[in-house]
């Protein structure tokens, strides 16, 4: 397929105090994944000789696309070119190249464990396994709880229905506020709308009139006034995010915690 | 034959700007009846807080191009994110099918609800069709291009103009089939230097129903890092975006913290009769910030 250009992100926190990047070329073949790219990059211009990566389950970013999995290179390379910068997604929490510092990360929601006392420890260690997906998105401030926080609200309330209200209200207020959601599927390569859905089911359940908490219910009534008509008919039996979409399930099953151990 | 779908409130540089450029073109179009409208497509929200409403008013507007065979021409991306995303919900689902077909029913429209598919289209994803009478309209470029046409204006300091994308808050479902495809070509062919970074891909402008000043704060660390790039104008895609860009520009930079710096939002069809030698009819009277180089096109044409 020919020659490729990479500027891969480098960073060791165990020894540097600034990131940068180590150009490399390599030869792509036609049917190369983006492991065998990744395996491909020559170790010596990392930090200790080593190069952070989990190849069991590929998380980075691409020219500015969050790629989960192992992507054919025949599709990367159609839609971002040869000249591929190759980073972590996040560059706050990177712990080696592009391994990231999840813990830190998971610190963040001490307050929210504090709150809701009833969640089991190991149902805590849960969140681990969404917080990826809390930087598909690469701009979100620190006021914003996270798309991947989210998607844990929602396994949480299908784990306790007599929690719903509580747990409701913490991503209703200003520290949650889940309306500062942006939309996920044009950050990703290939575009995914299947995170998007989740997050927004869980908007659409503040915005219901039935919902018992009333932060949201002028932004709701405000939407409906703009169509100036009713309509005759309703919509029966229809749930757009039931269940997490093989694509989530992919990440959540795919965070793989253990190669990171060896950078502590 | 498309039927435009103007659902602006007002006059839009979108809508005047598109018709022009499809009259260059000869590209027959309609727009709709006087005395018919098109309904509220929802926006951002739409599909959030009102299902069924923004289900029947999209599926409504695409029927009413249907009904008169004609394809429903959406001219930005928070019309068109709308009627693809709807469509989409009608394909992998029963319930929702059965709810259009009954509504339509329940207002007297009676058609197959599986050829809608084939009613809608796209201004910037049409172009990919017209790329060489495009070429041939072509009277000025913005630097150096494929066919030595002379630049709008004298530009000996740079390689000419260059612009950065600005697409709406739901892209993604604007560009499922890769409508944006041959934008590069097409800019490569007028001379314009066009910057689709992963700052193209961000937008803020559906958190003003949320929170106004979070809203105008973002936009602005948007705004300014196109600006940044040292691009001589915004390529915006959708309505919403070129109103936070071009009318709460101001609002935009005092909320981020920086100094006013103008910089016009132009849209595609725009771009196209700039470079036709028609900047006149791109509808820049309606612009809060008018692009600084129009002044030497309209003398060069």
């Amino acid at each position: 397929m020919g020659k490729l250009h990479l500027s891969i992100f480098s960073f060791d926190s165990r020894i540097d105090f600034q990131n940068g990047y180590v150009r490399q070329e390599l030869y792509c073949k036609e049917h190369d994944t983006l492991k065998d790219i990744l395996q491909s990059v020559d170790e010596r211009y990392f930090g200790y000789q080593e190069f952070g990566v989990d190849l069991d389950f590929i998380h980075c970013r691409i020219n500015g696309y969050a790629i989960f999995g192992n992507l054919a290179m025949k599709e990367i390379v159609s839609k971002l070119g040869c000249q591929l910068e190759i980073e972590s997604l996040s560059k706050r929490y990177a712990k080696k190249d592009l391994l990231l510092d999840l813990d830190i990360a998971f610190a963040k929601y001490n307050d929210f464990f504090y709150e809701m006392d009833f969640i089991a420890p190991s149902e805590k260690d849960e969140l681990k396994k969404y917080l990826l997906i809390n930087f598909i998105v690469p701009c979100h401030d620190d006021t914003y709880c996270g798309d991947g926080f989210l998607l844990y609200i929602k396994w949480l309330l299908l784990r306790y229905p007599i929690y719903k209200d509580k747990l409701l209200r913490f991503i209703a207020c200003k520290d949650g506020n889940i309306f500062q959601h942006i939309s996920t599927a044009s950050f990703m390569l290939p575009h995914n709308r299947a995170i998007d859905t989740q997050i927004e089911s869980l908007q659409s359940m503040l915005l219901a009139p039935t919902c018992k908490h009333k932060k949201w219910l002028t932004l709701g009534s405000y939407i409906a006034s703009q169509y100036n008509f009713r309509c005759n008919e309703k919509i029966s039996d229809y749930n757009a995010a039931e269940s997490f979409t093989p694509f989530i399930q992919s990440i959540l099953h795919g965070s793989n915690m253990q190669n990171i151990e060896s950078y502590k | 034959m498309y039927l435009i779908y103007d659902c602006f409130k007002n006059n839009s540089p979108f809508s005047i700007a598109t018709q022009n450029v499809l009259k260059h073109l000869n590209i027959p179009y309609i727009t709709l009846d006087k005395q018919k409208r098109f309904k509220f497509h929802g926006g951002y929200f739409g599909r959030i807080g009102a299902l069924e409403q923004f289900i029947f008013s999209n599926v409504y507007n695409i029927a009413l191009a249907c009904l008169e065979e004609k394809k429903l021409l959406a001219l930005e991306e928070d019309s068109y994110a709308n009627l693809v995303f709807t469509l989409d919900l009608l394909r992998n689902n029963q319930s929702l099918r059965a709810f259009a077909i009954a509504e339509l029913q329940s207002q007297n429209i009676v058609l197959d609800i599986d050829i809608l598919q084939n009613h809608i289209a796209y201004f910037p994803a049409i172009l990919a069709d017209y790329v060489d009478i495009i070429g041939q309209s072509i009277k000025y470029s913005f630097g150096k291009n494929l066919q030595h046409i002379p630049a709008i204006m004298p530009n000996n300091t740079s390689n000419g103009f260059s612009a950065c994308a600005f697409y709406g808050s739901r892209h993604a479902d604007c560009n499922m089939r890769n409508e944006y495809g041959h934008i590069p070509h097409l800019c490569e062919l007028i001379g314009l230097g066009y910057l689709d970074k992963p700052i193209s891909l961000q937008s803020y402008t559906h958190l003003a129903q949320i929170d106004i000043e979070k809203a105008y704060e973002k936009s602005g660390e948007l705004l300014y890092s196109g600006i940044d790039f040292g691009v001589d104008f915004l390529c915006v895609f959708s309505d919403s975006t070129f109103d936070m860009f071009d009318n709460k520009q101001k609002l935009c930079a005092k909320h981020c913290k920086r100094d006013s710096i103008s910089i016009a939002s132009l849209n595609m069809a725009q771009i196209l009769l700039v470079c036709f030698g028609k900047a006149d009819e791109a509808g820049f009277e309606l612009h809060k910030v008018s692009p600084y180089f129009i002044q030497h096109s309209n003398k060069a044409s």
